[in-house]
C-alpha cells in the first residue's frame, strides 16, 4: 500500500518557508542598520537552512543581499562595500575579505539598444 | 497568506512580542520582550534590562499577533527552527 503524499512537501510548507524568509531577511536589515552583525549574520543563516530544507528558490531581490563565500549579511557601506569596474558590480565582504562579482548584464543589454 | 493563530507553531515566531505566562523557571514568569532568537531548545527574549534565554521544555508564551495574544506552549515546539514547519503540530496554540 502506498502512503500517499508522505514525506512530500506540501504547498503549505513552500509558502510558509517563503514568508519566513522574507521575514528573517528584514529582521537581518534592521539588525545591520543598528550595527548588529553577528545577529543579523544569524538571520541569514537560519534562512539559508530554511531554503535549503525545503528546496525553495531564493528570491532574486536577496541574492545580492548576503555573502556566498561566509553567507554573512551585506549592507553597503555598513559590511560591504561596492564599486563597479571592468562591466562588473563588484561587492567586498568586510566579514571574510572576499570579493563578489556580478556582471551588469541588464545595463550592458540597454546602453546596446 | 500571511501569520495567524492557525499556522503560528509553523511560522517565524523572531521579532514577535511574547511575555512568559509559565515557565519551570520561576525567575523568568511575567518577563516580555521581543524574540531574537530560536534554537531547538531555546528561546531568546530582548528584554529591557537585556537578552534572557528560556528552555523552550515547560514554558508557556502569549505571542502577540496584530493585537491578539496567543498562547503558546513551548514545550510542544521543541524542534530546530528550519524543521518546525514540517513537525510542529497545532496543539502547541492553546
Amino acid at each position: 500500500m502506498t502512503r500517499g503524499r508522505r514525506g512530500k512537501r506540501t504547498k503549505e510548507m513552500i509558502n510558509i518557508a517563503g514568508e519566513r524568509i522574507d521575514i528573517l531577511f528584514d529582521l537581518a536589515e534592521e539588525e545591520a542598520r543598528a550595527h548588529n552583525l553577528p545577529r543579523a549574520n544569524r538571520y541569514v543563516e537560519l534562512a539559508r537552512k530554511i531554503w535549503m530544507r525545503y528546496n525553495v528558490r531564493i528570491p532574486a531581490r536577496y541574492r545580492r543581499r548576503y555573502c556566498k563565500h561566509c553567507h554573512a549579511y551585506l549592507l553597503p557601506s555598513v559590511s560591504c562595500r561596492v564599486r563597479v569596474s571592468n562591466g562588473k558590480i563588484i561587492y567586498f565582504c568586510e566579514n571574510c575579505g572576499d570579493y563578489l562579482r556580478m556582471p551588469l548584464l541588464r545595463e550592458k543589454k540597454r546602453d546596446l539598444r | 497568506m500571511s501569520i495567524t493563530s492557525k499556522n503560528i507553531h509553523k511560522h517565524e515566531l523572531l521579532g514577535l512580542q511574547a511575555r512568559i505566562i509559565k515557565s519551570s523557571d520561576k525567575g523568568l514568569k511575567g518577563v516580555t520582550g521581543r524574540i531574537v532568537d530560536e534554537t531547538k531548545n531555546t528561546f531568546k527574549l530582548m528584554t529591557l534590562v537585556g537578552e534572557k534565554t528560556l528552555m523552550k521544555k515547560g514554558t508557556v508564551l502569549a505571542v502577540k499577533i496584530k493585537d491578539e495574544e496567543i498562547n503558546i506552549d513551548a514545550s510542544k515546539l521543541t524542534y530546530r527552527p528550519e524543521d518546525r514547519i514540517k513537525k510542529a503540530r497545532r496543539r502547541a496554540v492553546t
